[in-house]
């Protein structure tokens, strides 16, 4: 396997993340890198939500 | 420990179905269905050429030792509603190609260290339970519940010194009984609940994590441990509750970007290594509060540095540390603080204007030192706010839970003041006769440390409630509840209401009135005042006491439309006189009363137990019976004269000699009484009103 790991400070913090691949994967640095904007853009998603109320 | 691979594409993994398991990558179907102990494996070859797959998971929880999906060349989804998927070893979800569309717990029960869970992005869609005792897993890469939890359980999890992944969550609960650890390195962690960690006993190596409560309130947070960096960072928080003695590095409370005012109040002393900060406001009328949770009881807040802030008030609140003593902008003082440098009190005046207006506004707002409004002059809790004659004609709505000063109405036209909110007053508090005071959800409370007048001389329609330790609330007037307001209701919590010879009348017919009381110490103080309701509840009866005063004032129960009246005495002692108005009173507990009376209506006594009177003013009339039933009466000395009573299972007792009257009516049951008139009473041919004055 291959760790990627990765980081972005935003103004909702530090977010810290990793893409784990199989030693033979075929993505692109292009691709790789979209993947972590994905991830970056899922997360701002989840701690931006509304507030969730039990 | 066997090896299983998934094979031959879509299928389901139940408990008995074996055509999609094998024992090799791509081998034939039929190897038996994976047991905890087994490793599964879904990979390039479990579907057929590169089409896309999904696994159905069936029988819950479905079970293996690892699980590795890896190399897919084609889309995977794994499904399953409500079914759990428990995990003895490590989990690996790919970066690609991949869904997780099962909505059950994912449980890691492993007992052993060394496990990771790598989830590559995919969110779980349910909660996630470790539940392995000396179990330990460690992120592969961040972790997202999304609206769900961590349930620990046992086990230790860690967010990997390496990678510090991110966390986000609803909560992290941990009030089980296992030995749980969370390491939190340097990770960021949100967290969404209004619990945000729940306040069970575990270890937290906070590391140098940066934890985000996003929730509007939170019913607790802290627990009395170590943090790092915490941060609050809703913009439109209500109110937060931080319980026990917690350490933090930084803390961090984000102001309120609308209109109200979130209250933060600590259960504890807190200390902050590193900096307290408070993000400013963009108006006046975005408040933040800080309090202790007991009014009158200081909490020590130890800071070392402090970021500029504005727009805060403060109740019960030291400032220690380097930081101390604490300046900004517009901090309201509402009582019991110290380090802390307050603006200097002022008087400001509602501003005229033509239409309805609200006590917090943006831009300029309604207050003023002199002619114009203007943000800088919005009334803190040490200030004097007055409205003018020539202010508004309409109606001022108190639209958030605003701490205020005193509060004058000088003005004598009509005027309407509707809340939308629970104010708290700290200073006096003197309206007009036309000056109507409406609440559709709040209650007005008096909470100054000294003493604040009252004067309401208009009809009410708010609930109140006097919290005011240290201090005396004292009537300047009577206050009148509206006949047809619906909670009329008070509630005497710390601190002395001093009647002042006024009448607080709660009588009406939208529904039944309550005075009670609550936790903390308080005492009524009659000066021949009157307290009219339905039901008196002495609901927290420790360190509430009654002074009469300058003369016996009285506690008067009224049935309203309601029939029934209720007086829960809380054992406590009465200097005041208990007044029957009702049709049926009931009297519960073992009270202490001066002097019960009633009024010359057909009414009942329900004595539930024993009270002790010192005078007795029970007395029917012709056509207005008076019941007395059940229960102890004891009065030390002297001779009880009543007459026109129905008594049934009555004990009249303590020294007195007890003359129910000639007229009154023994139902059985009794102990103590004499169905006869005093020696010297009676009444008949030739008037005997002493002894030895014949009148006739």
């Amino acid at each position: 396997m291959v760790t990627i790991s990765f980081s972005f400070d935003t103004q909702y913090g530090k977010f810290a993340d990793a893409i784990v691949l199989p030693d033979d994967h075929t993505l692109t640095d292009a691709e790789i890198e979209a993947i972590k904007q994905q991830r970056l853009d899922n997360w701002i998603a989840a701690v931006t939500a509304p507030p969730f109320e039990e | 420990m066997a090896d299983r691979y998934w094979v031959g594409g879509s299928g389901t993994w139940n408990g008995t179905t074996t055509t999609r398991w094998s024992t090799a990558s791509g081998g034939s179907g039929g190897a038996s269905v994976p047991t905890a102990a087994d490793d599964v494996f879904f990979d390039g070859n479990s579907n057929t050429g590169t089409g896309a797959f999904t696994v159905t998971m069936a029988t819950s929880p479905r079970v293996c030792n690892n699980l590795t999906i890896s190399g897919l060349d084609g889309t995977m989804t794994l499904a399953g509603t409500g079914i759990g998927l428990t995990i003895s070893g490590s989990l690996t979800f790919p970066a690609t190609l991949f869904n997780r569309t099962y909505t059950g717990v994912t449980t890691f029960n492993a007992t052993t260290t060394g496990k990771t869970i790598t989830t590559n992005g995919v969110a779980f869609g349910q909660n996630i339970v470790f539940d392995g005792a000396d179990g330990g897993w460690t992120l592969g890469s961040a972790l997202n519940l999304g609206t769900n939890s961590i349930l620990m359980y046992n086990g230790t999890l860690d967010t990997s010194s390496a990678g510090n992944y991110s966390v986000t969550a609803s909560s992290i609960q941990n009030s089980f009984s296992g030995t749980r650890t969370l390491n939190l390195n340097g990770s960021t962690v949100t967290l969404s609940s209004s619990a945000p960690i729940d306040n069970g006993t575990f270890t937290l190596n906070a590391g140098t994590s940066q934890i985000n409560c996003s929730s509007s309130s939170f019913a607790y947070f802290g627990s009395g441990r170590s943090y790092y960096n915490v941060a609050f960072t809703s913009t439109a928080k209500t109110t937060a509750l931080i319980t026990g003695q917690n350490t933090f590095n930084n803390l961090s409370v984000t102001n309120r970007t609308t209109i109200g005012i979130t209250k933060f109040t600590f259960s504890a002393n807190q200390t902050i290594n590193g900096t307290f900060t408070v993000t400013n406001s963009t108006a006046s009328a975005y408040r933040t509060m800080f309090a202790s949770d007991v009014i009158g009881t200081q909490r020590t807040l130890t800071v070392n540095a402090i970021s500029s802030i504005r727009d805060v008030d403060f109740r019960d609140i030291a400032a220690a540390g380097a930081s101390a003593s604490w300046s900004g902008t517009r901090f309201g003082d509402c009582g019991g603080n110290s380090g802390i440098n307050f603006d200097a009190a002022k008087t400001v005046y509602l501003v005229p204007a033509t239409t309805t207006t609200n006590w917090g506004a943006t831009g300029s707002g309604c207050w003023s030192i002199g002619s114009s409004a203007s943000a800088t002059d919005f009334p803190l809790a040490q200030d004097t706010a007055i409205i003018q004659d020539v202010s508004i004609v309409g109606s001022l709505t108190i639209n958030a839970d605003y701490n205020i000063g005193t509060l004058t109405v000088e003005k004598t036209s009509s005027f309407y003041f509707t809340l939308s909110s629970s104010p708290t007053v700290y200073g006096n508090f003197t309206t007009q006769t036309n000056t109507d005071f409406f609440s559709s959800v709040g209650t007005t409370t008096f909470a100054g440390r000294t003493a604040q007048a009252v004067y309401i001389s208009s009809t009410f329609y708010s609930p109140i409630e006097i919290n005011s330790p240290t201090g005396t609330v004292t009537l300047s007037s009577s206050i009148s509840y509206s006949n047809d307001f619906g909670t009329r209701l008070v509630t005497l919590t710390s601190g002395t209401l001093n009647l002042n010879g006024q009448t607080i009348s709660m009588l009406g017919s939208a529904s039944g009135s309550t005075f009670q009381t609550a936790a903390g110490t308080k005492n009524i103080t009659f000066n021949g005042g009157t307290i009219q309701c339905t039901t008196f509840n002495n609901a927290e009866p420790t360190n509430f006491t009654t002074t009469q005063g300058t003369s016996e004032g009285k506690i008067e129960l009224t049935s309203d439309n309601f029939g029934s009246s209720y007086f829960y005495g809380g054992g406590s002692t009465y200097n005041c006189a208990l007044k029957n108005s009702a049709t049926y009173l009931s009297i519960v507990d073992y009270n202490t009363i001066q002097t019960i009376s009633n009024s010359n209506i057909t009414t009942t006594f329900d004595f539930g137990s024993l009270n002790t009177v010192t005078n007795w003013n029970v007395t029917g009339s012709v056509g207005k019976i008076v019941t007395i039933i059940n229960g102890t009466l004891s009065k030390a000395s002297g001779t009880v004269s009543s007459d026109y009573l129905n008594i049934t299972y009555s004990t009249a007792t303590g020294g007195a000699t007890w003359y129910a009257g000639a007229n009154s009516v023994n139902n059985g049951g009794n102990t103590g009484w004499i169905f006869t008139a005093p020696p010297g009473v009676s009444i008949g041919t030739g008037i005997t009103i002493g002894p030895g004055i014949l009148i006739g």
